[in-house]
């Protein structure tokens, strides 16, 4: 009960940058559709005229289709767009443990002192700022279509060539990481980053905990930790490789984000109920 | 009800103190009812434990009774009432002589200088009174 | 009783409590005195865990402090623990969510009682408001023990004369209080038991009336014995 409590209020305080957010991706990916279909019309129009072409299907004939996807494969205003998101939620990872503290109403005397487990705490500042990070990658998806509607209805169908949604994806090398149509990969990508921000909590937990000392702390645990994660990665470099398939691999990978992040959630839990210092 | 406590005196004597001269001066009766001690920490901002402690002090003196769930009472018992005139002046008589201990003045002197003293007093205190009732 | 037995603490190497025992009663109210630094804020955040200690033990009716058990203390910080941006009426149904023994009525009654408006916003209050939202919020809760940290700093003295008014109304009756502060004159008559610390040790403890009857001191005096020499 405190937990949802809690989650409720953290994601009430997050309302307004999510709003924010929301309206600033929504405007850069529709504004990415009208503008590359503008001026791909602009451009045709040009090389019409110079080159005496009449209709579009002469111009499609001389210079090829045009297509949505071809504003996915470079640096763009979605890129743009998803780097504010990421760069705001990354921030908000750290900010969530420091809001309470600092500045002149120390609210998070509160909150440690709520009569339930601050494991609730925990959980929430957890999972408050990783819901705003699922909703705006759900924007995302949502907006691809509309993004192509918008193109379309300023590029003539003779003129584009339609591609499936999920090929946008794929061809943008970061929305083929965040909304990877590959069960397998989009775990793996999540769980890594999960991963880190559970590492990068019991960092701040550290820090929080012991001030100056919890630094360095906190940077010896997030190495070794990397360290542990990376094994697999370094096994596939080595010469070792060939005693694992693939999968097996992949399936220890699993297992040391796994391991990782209960020892981090666990060790957390623990500097939070005992060692964090007001 | 207003009481200036001093520090240096038990908080729970200066408030049985204070009950004892409003009896000797009247402005309490035998058989009035006194606030609860509730009211009483409030009334004069003092910690409901201490005025708990006066309470039980003032019963222990016989200078209050309590019957079942009733509010206090002032003792109806006139010997009790008699003794409280007498003591607060053998009190007051007892720290003046401690404090003219150390000028090692002559008991006739000093008498007469009572005397002298009280009188003005009463004179200047009774012209007062005049005035005022001139006024009205 | 909330009893402290031996208890240490370090922040790096600064030595914050050095060894301090004490025992503060239910129903009593204990006052923890002593110059900036001789550890009273220390003490009363190391009972709500809000620092841990090194070593000592720290006793609630006999058990070791846990979370459950911070419905039955209230701390009562010397700042605003709310988010600035929330009103007093925010703050009120905060409390209502978490607490179960938030006492809605008498929150409201010192609402008025303090002269406070349920629509202001934290961040907007005076500093006697604040101190005064602050103590309405730890009053609010029905208790066992109140930890209050210096209730008067930063205070007028029509603020300070409603706030030492609580102390002797029934708000606080049964319930065991421990208080710091470093400005005792007005409030000494209040007190039942006060503890002096000094750079984390303890340096004298004693029963506020058995001091006036035994040795004819004020609290005040043996301050002034303490800490003039």
């Amino acid at each position: 009960m405190t937990y949802w409590r809690l989650l409720n209020f953290e994601l009430k305080r997050l309302a307004l940058p999510l709003g924010i957010l929301v309206v600033i991706t929504t405007i850069l990916q529709l504004y990415n559709a009208y503008s590359t279909a503008n001026k791909e019309m602009d451009y045709a129009h040009r090389l019409m005229k110079v080159e005496h072409l009449s209709t579009m299907e002469q111009y499609v004939q001389a210079h090829g289709y045009f297509s949505y996807s071809s504003s996915f494969d470079e640096l763009s205003w979605l890129i743009l767009s998803i780097f504010i998101c990421a760069a705001f939620i990354g921030f908000y990872f750290v900010f969530i443990w420091y809001r309470d503290s600092l500045g002149r109403h120390p609210f998070m005397t509160r909150l440690l002192m709520l009569p339930a487990s601050r494991r609730n705490l925990y959980w929430a500042k957890l999972t408050a700022p990783l819901l705003v990070m699922l909703s705006l990658l759900a924007l995302q998806q949502l907006l691809l279509p509309i993004g192509d509607s918008i193109y379309q209805s300023i590029v003539p169908s003779e003129a584009r060539e339609d591609v499936p949604l999920q090929m946008l994806i794929l061809i943008n090398p970061v929305l083929n990481i965040l909304l990877s149509p590959n069960i397998v990969a989009l775990l793996l990508y999540y769980g890594t980053g999960i991963t880190a921000v559970i590492i990068l909590y019991t960092g701040i937990l550290l820090e929080r905990s012991y001030r100056w000392s919890g630094i360095l702390a906190g940077l010896i645990y997030a190495a070794a930790a990397i360290f542990v994660i990376v094994i697999p990665l370094i096994i596939l470099q080595s010469n070792y490789r060939y005693l694992m398939m693939e999968t097996q691999l992949t399936i220890f990978y699993f297992v040391l984000l796994a391991a990782v992040s209960s020892i981090s959630v666990w060790f957390s839990q623990y500097l939070l109920a005992k060692k964090f210092t007001i | 009800m207003e009481l200036l406590f001093n520090n240096r005196d038990p908080v729970y004597l200066q408030v049985v103190r204070h009950f004892k001269e409003r009896i000797a001066t009247g402005k309490l009766q035998s058989g009035d009812t006194i606030p609860s001690r509730r009211e009483l920490a409030n009334q004069l901002g003092i910690n409901p434990n201490t005025a708990q402690k006066a309470y039980k002090e003032m019963e222990e003196q016989g200078l209050i009774v309590t019957e079942g769930n009733s509010p206090s009472r002032i003792t109806s018992d006139t010997i009790i009432l008699g003794r409280i005139r007498e003591e607060l002046l053998t009190e007051a008589v007892d720290t003046f002589l401690a404090s003219v201990n150390n000028i090692e003045v002559p008991a006739e002197q000093l008498l007469s200088l009572i005397r002298t003293r009280l009188e003005k007093k009463q004179a200047s205190q009774s012209e007062q009174d005049q005035g005022e009732k001139g006024v009205t | 009783m909330i009893e402290l037995i031996d208890v240490k603490k370090r922040f790096g190497l600064k030595k914050v409590l050095q060894g301090v025992s004490f025992n503060a009663p239910r129903g009593a109210i204990t006052c923890l005195t002593g110059l900036n630094g001789a550890g009273k804020t220390t003490i009363l955040k190391a009972i709500m865990g809000l620092t841990p200690i090194q070593s000592g033990s720290i006793r609630i009716d006999g058990s070791a402090p846990h979370q459950a058990m911070y419905e039955r203390i209230v701390y009562v910080s010397d700042q605003l623990t709310m988010p600035g941006r929330m009103r007093i009426a925010d703050c009120f149904a905060f409390m209502q969510d978490y607490y179960r023994n938030w006492n809605s009525e008498r929150a409201n009654e010192l609402l008025a009682r303090f002269q406070l408006n349920a629509a202001d916003k934290v961040n907007s209050l005076s500093k006697g408001m604040a101190a005064k939202l602050n103590l309405l919020m730890g009053l609010a809760m029905d208790a066992d023990y109140m930890l209050l940290d210096e209730p008067f700093s930063g205070v007028d003295i029509f603020s300070r004369e409603e706030i030492a008014a609580v102390f002797s109304s029934d708000m606080v009756e049964g319930r065991g209080i421990i208080l710091t502060t470093h400005e005792i004159k007005e409030i000494e008559h209040l007190l039942d038991y006060v503890v002096m610390l000094d750079h984390g040790l303890i340096t004298k403890q004693f029963a506020s009336e058995d001091m006036r009857m035994e040795e004819g001191k004020s609290v005040v005096d043996v301050m002034r014995e303490v800490y003039k020499r």
